[in-house]
């Protein structure tokens, strides 16, 4: 059986990623699908699709893995961002609007239930406790933007708050989140 | 710079949500590689982020990643050996319409030059054919004119009278033909030197010895044509003079050309 490989720092992980090692992106994969794939199906709203989006932003990554550089961030950030870059242009897109308008409202509620029902990794702080100590208006506020890819401008219309109101609330909701990281 | 305003300022929150326009960006980029506390901060930030972001971590199907592998492998092979499918299509596609399109500038440019000298011909086609149809109404008018002089010259009660020329111009010589019935009078110059600019030559009808006005000559260079002259009934002789422009009611004997006498 084949060595499992592991990769002590990022540099080397992503040294194979650019040589298209497929090692290293099975290590990618093993790693952070479970992390990457939450973010997509809380923005799409629905696994299957999430399925989709999830390969999709295996493919881009491993297509864009060259433009990658560690000075705008870490490798786990700009795949967050790929993830969710896809999964807003696809919740937005005309086809998958209708597609879930298609649904019946069961499986709505089925897709809303699921989205709730989320796996708590047992090395994080929960996201329930993370939820009952984040305010639950500086909570809407990042996941306005960080889930739905508002802008301040369309999260100060949408929640009817001042755009100024918005900057304080992302600022202290973050604040919040290392605080409790920290812990 | 201030680091605590600017770090609340709430800037690098904006920038980890990925919220910052293009020079927002920059600038947070270079302020972060010249000053390291900026970095740590945008650090803890997008940690902080990316922790709340892994908190709704989720399995993906089981199958998912057979699948995913699958299309990676085919990437690569494709990357590797050859270009995709579908970007050979694609890249078919292209080449295709490169060369039709080059086909079709050739062929305009074949078609542009022939129509050119098509049109070139036409135009000296056009302009040959103008010069003909122009030379055929002069020839026309021409023989019209020849014609009308013939059918002058050969009726049987004309008179032909011949002025030679006198001692100012021995070697000119006009020709009047006259019909004494219908009255008719016309000349026709032989040989009579061009009259300088300001001057005209006049006919004279000379009746019972009295010179009388027969009208003004208007010459042309080589003119061989009848000219049709005032009606006289009676006339012994004709004569011609240059005279001023427009003539003159009496003829200066002085400039006398040609004179002949009408035969009995």
């Amino acid at each position: 059986m084949k060595k499992a490989v592991t990769y002590t720092d990022e540099s080397a992980l992503v040294a194979a990623l650019k040589a298209k090692d497929r090692d290293a992106f099975n290590y990618l994969y093993d790693n952070y699908c479970k992390a990457l794939f939450g973010v997509i199906d809380r923005i799409v709203q629905s696994e299957e699709i999430a399925n989709d989006v999830l390969q999709e932003a295996f493919v881009k990554i491993w297509k864009n893995i060259d433009s990658y550089s560690h000075e705008k961030g870490s490798l786990f950030t700009w795949m967050l961002n790929i993830c969710r870059n896809l999964s807003i242009d696809t919740a937005r897109s005309k086809q998958y609007r209708q597609e879930t308008q298609n649904q019946n409202i069961d499986d709505y509620v089925n897709v809303i239930n699921k989205s709730e029902h989320v796996q708590v990794r047992t090395d994080h702080i929960g996201l329930k406790e993370v939820i009952a100590k984040l305010k639950p208006e500086h909570k809407l506020v990042i996941d306005k933007i960080y889930f739905e890819g508002y802008t301040h401008e369309e999260a100060s219309d949408e929640l009817n708050i001042p755009l100024g109101t918005v900057k304080t609330r992302i600022r202290m909701a973050i604040i919040k989140l290392r605080e409790l990281l920290a812990n | 710079m201030n680091t605590k305003e600017y770090i609340e300022s709430g800037i690098l929150e904006s920038y980890a949500l990925g919220l910052c326009n293009e020079s927002e960006s920059r600038e947070v980029e270079e302020l972060c590689t010249k000053y390291p506390e900026f970095k740590t901060e945008l650090d803890k930030i997008q940690l902080a982020i990316n922790s709340y972001a892994s908190m709704y971590a989720k399995s993906p199907k089981e199958e998912l990643k057979e699948k995913v592998f699958a299309k990676l492998d085919l990437l690569n092979r494709n990357e590797h050996v050859t270009i995709p499918l579908a970007m050979r299509r694609y890249q078919f596609a292209i080449a295709a319409s490169v060369i039709l399109f080059a086909l079709s500038v050739i062929g305009n440019i074949i078609l542009y030059n022939k129509y050119r000298a098509t049109n070139e011909q036409l135009i000296s086609l056009n302009v040959e054919k103008t010069l003909l149809s122009a030379n055929m109404k002069v020839s026309q008018v021409k023989l019209d004119k020849m014609n009308s002089d013939m059918a002058i010259l050969t009726d049987p009660r004309i008179v032909k009278v011949m002025m030679k020329g006198v001692e100012k111009s021995p070697e000119s010589m006009v020709l009047a033909y006259w019909n004494k019935e219908s009255k008719e009078l016309f000349i026709q110059i032989k040989k009579l030197p061009m009259p300088v600019q300001g001057k005209q030559y006049q006919l004279w009808a000379i009746v019972d010895g009295k010179p009388q006005d027969a009208g003004m000559i208007t010459m042309t260079e080589g003119d061989s044509t009848l000219h049709k002259m005032k009606d006289f009934s009676s006339s012994q002789a004709f004569a011609i003079t240059l005279e001023k422009e427009g003539g003159s009611p009496v003829p200066t004997l002085s400039d006398l050309y040609v004179m002949g006498q009408v035969s009995l």
